[in-house]
């Protein structure tokens, strides 16, 4: 049985007549028609018709044929689909047709008066009434046609049914009731203020600038829900936009990263030597070093242009532009696949191979995503409106490869303040998570883990925050 | 009747940094700008379903951030807009296109953007292809367009994504005359078919011929609401008096 009945006030044996019903009938069955099945004959006699209105026309019908009906019975099959959400759909653009409610409520009450039944179902067509004509309005999207149709409730449709005469223990729902009170005394919605101390008390925290922070982060996670198609998409779409010219496209990508590996191995090797370093092949510890390094570095860099490099859509689209950070790093994210793939062939080629953790690689790979994204939410904002934040910058990002254990290691530090420095840097956490997942195994202990993610958790919430704020003027200023 | 575009008390202000990074002092303490400028100030206006309202006013009036507004594109420092329909900007019409990817790509590139599906867009590439004319071009990477090529693709775009609100920034006035003569009849085709429109244009005659009201903005204020000859007249009397 599905939610379309309301099991509770079913007759116990079927088929069953109206009569078993009367106290609940207009609560057992909702009132469209798509799901039911009636006697053509019994429906001719009946006289009864749909109503000549946009929408809300069957309820008339559909009462009042349960009540007149010779036998009634249901069955457990799913017979009839019904497709919700259509845009341009009568019922999604019910703001048109805003007073059918009224009008098929209000026919269906004089008629059952003219039929003398109204005393019999009296308590479940009021309930019904209040019920159906609140969802009425809840379900209009538009602010002023709702406030039109609450007016109207106040003044005119709830006295035309009598609303006023029945007290509180009448009625089934009692928020229903307030919510009637609410509208017949003050001609507006329950909103939070009058549902009691507690949410006024939210609302203070939501003013300090913790709840500020906590409504951000709520916002750009919806952001991200709500278009999330929308940002896979672009991340494909955007994939090879750097090198979409060339014939060779995204090979030139991994072109760069060889040039690059290579002279730095190159480099180690001639001044150096083939020395070991933390226990393995100094190639090896330079390359597990580098594939994330790569990553994090486009992130840090192209990344950080993805508002600022979008100032068509920003100025001239209407556009979620919190979602283009993440877009961005994604789209990083899908283009470097081949270079852990590369870097997974070399590593093997070493032989090596004899440890590769797979949940370890892929859990780094995981970290390495969340910490972009998040870096890029904050970095991102400030790259769109200031120009110099973009330069200092830039300046400060060619210094950061030096600072991370990828072409040396730390184990060559003796301070153990710089040590601890160094290793404030969550992206040294991904590199030497890397390391491990193709080499050590893990060594990283539960601490310096927590420590990580506790950073990216800050960060993102700092990005939020700034994303939020800036959002309303990305188009004046980038 | 529901009212296709409801604005109301809307104002937009725009500030003026002396140094660049001003604008980050700025946006957490809501100091370091040097000037203010209200574009709009406590605008309100509505325009009905299938109403076509002309917007005029000399450069600089706040035409073109009113139709951001309304497009949602850009946010009110107070006030509100409602918007009941989908929209449909023609106000930078090349904006999100890429110069390497070829005009089809282009038009599946930013019709995603746009918000629209793969299936939506394979719906109407045909169309767009015909009316653009392009031919060859057509799959040739953007950068080889002329800006009337580019121009007629954007505006393809924007009306063959059939939306219900059409926002006209003079753009009927681009592009060499070919071009102006078709998006001319596309217009009309659009307005016969009952579109909510704000047009916003220098030619007296086109306001004449495809508006039923006119707003003249100066100074960020709405001056005037209503009919179009009265409308004009105050305009061009305006223009005179400041000769």
């Amino acid at each position: 049985m599905t939610e379309t009945i309301q099991e509770k006030f079913l007759p116990k044996t079927v088929p069953f007549v109206p009569q078993d019903i009367y106290p609940h009938v207009f609560q057992i069955f909702i009132g469209w028609s798509w799901d039911k099945l009636y006697r053509r004959d019994m429906v001719m006699e009946s006289g009864l018709q749909f109503q000549a209105l946009r929408t809300t026309n069957d309820a008339f019908f559909v009462f009042l044929m349960n009540l007149q009906a010779d036998r009634i019975t249901v069955v457990d099959e799913v017979l009839a689909h019904h497709r919700e959400n259509l845009t341009g759909s009568l019922s999604a653009t019910r703001e048109k047709s805003w007073d059918c409610c009224f009008k098929a409520v209000h026919a269906i009450q004089q008629e059952l008066k003219k039929r003398g039944q109204y005393e019999l179902v009296e308590q479940s067509f009021i309930n019904w009434a209040l019920n159906f004509l609140l969802w009425n309005i809840y379900s209009i999207d538009s602010v002023s046609v709702k406030e039109k149709l609450i007016e109207r409730m106040r003044k005119v449709y709830f006295s035309e049914l009598g609303l006023e005469k029945y007290p509180r223990e009448y009625f089934f729902d009692s928020n229903e009731y307030e919510e009637y009170q609410m509208i017949r005394t003050q001609g507006r919605l329950r909103e939070e203020a009058d549902l009691g101390e507690d949410e006024d008390n939210e609302k203070n925290f939501r003013n300090t600038r913790a709840g500020m922070m906590i409504e951000s982060v709520k916002y750009i996670l919806s952001e991200h829900r709500k278009n999330i198609r929308l940002l896979i998409k672009m991340a494909f779409m955007n994939m090879d936009r750097q090198t979409v010219r060339s014939s060779l496209g995204m090979v030139w990508t991994y072109f760069h990263d060889i040039i690059y590996i290579f002279v730095f191995v190159a480099f180690r090797l001639l001044m150096a030597g083939n020395g070991s370093v933390m226990g393995m092949n100094s190639t090896v510890y330079m390359m597990t070093g580098m594939i994330p390094w790569f990553f994090i570095n486009d992130v840090l860099s192209q990344g950080s242009m993805a508002i600022r490099s979008n100032k068509g859509i920003v100025q001239s689209i209407r556009f979620s532009v919190t979602i283009l950070p993440t877009i961005e790093v994604l789209s990083i994210f899908l283009k470097r696949m081949f270079s852990f793939v590369m870097l997974f062939a070399v590593v093997t080629a070493f032989g090596y191979i004899r440890y590769f953790d797979l949940l370890l690689f892929l859990y780094y790979l995981i970290c390495a995503a969340a910490l972009s994204a998040a870096m890029n939410l904050v970095i991102s904002a400030f790259v769109a409106v200031s120009d110099d934040f973009r330069q200092l910058y830039d300046a400060l990002l060619r210094v950061l490869i030096y600072t991370m254990p990828i072409l040396w290691d730390f184990s060559y530090v003796k301070s153990v303040w710089i040590n601890v420095l160094l290793r404030i840097n969550p992206m040294v956490y991904v590199v030497k998570g890397f390391r491990d997942a193709f080499v050590l195994g893990p060594t990283q202990n539960v601490g310096y883990t927590a420590y990580f993610w506790g950073c990216v958790l800050v960060i993102f919430m700092a990005g939020s925050y700034v994303q939020d704020r800036l959002k309303k003027y990305y188009a004046d200023f980038v | 009747m529901e009212k296709a575009i409801i604005v109301k008390n809307l104002s937009k202000n725009f500030y003026f940094f002396k140094q660049d990074y001003r604008i980050l002092q700025w946006l957490f303490t809501k100091k370091g700008y040097e000037k203010e400028r209200q574009v709009l100030k406590e605008i309100s206006f509505e325009v009905g379903k299938g109403e076509i309202v002309g917007l005029i006013g000399v450069n600089g009036a706040g035409k073109s951030t009113l139709m951001k507004l309304i497009a949602g594109i850009t946010y009110p420092s107070s006030g509100e807009v409602e918007v009941n329909g989908k929209v449909g900007s023609l106000i930078n019409l090349s904006a999100g296109f890429h110069p390497d990817y070829t005009g089809r790509k282009n038009i599946y590139y930013k019709g995603t953007i746009m918000g629209m599906s793969k299936t939506e867009i394979d719906g109407i590439i045909d169309e767009i292809c015909d009316f653009v004319d392009l031919g060859d071009y057509f799959d040739q990477p953007l950068r080889m367009y002329s800006s009337g090529m580019s121009a007629r693709l954007g505006f393809a775009l924007a009306v063959y994504s059939r939306p219900e609100i059409l926002l006209i920034d003079e753009v009927l006035a681009v592009g060499d005359k070919n071009f102006q003569k078709k998006s001319r009849q596309k217009v009309v085709e659009m307005f016969q078919q009952k579109k909510s429109v704000i047009f916003s244009s220098h030619s007296d005659e086109l306001i004449r011929q495809f508006c039923s009201r006119v707003v003249y903005l100066r100074g960020g204020r709405i001056v005037f609401d209503g009919d179009v000859e009265e409308g004009l007249l105050k305009y061009n009397d305006d223009l005179r008096g400041k000769k």
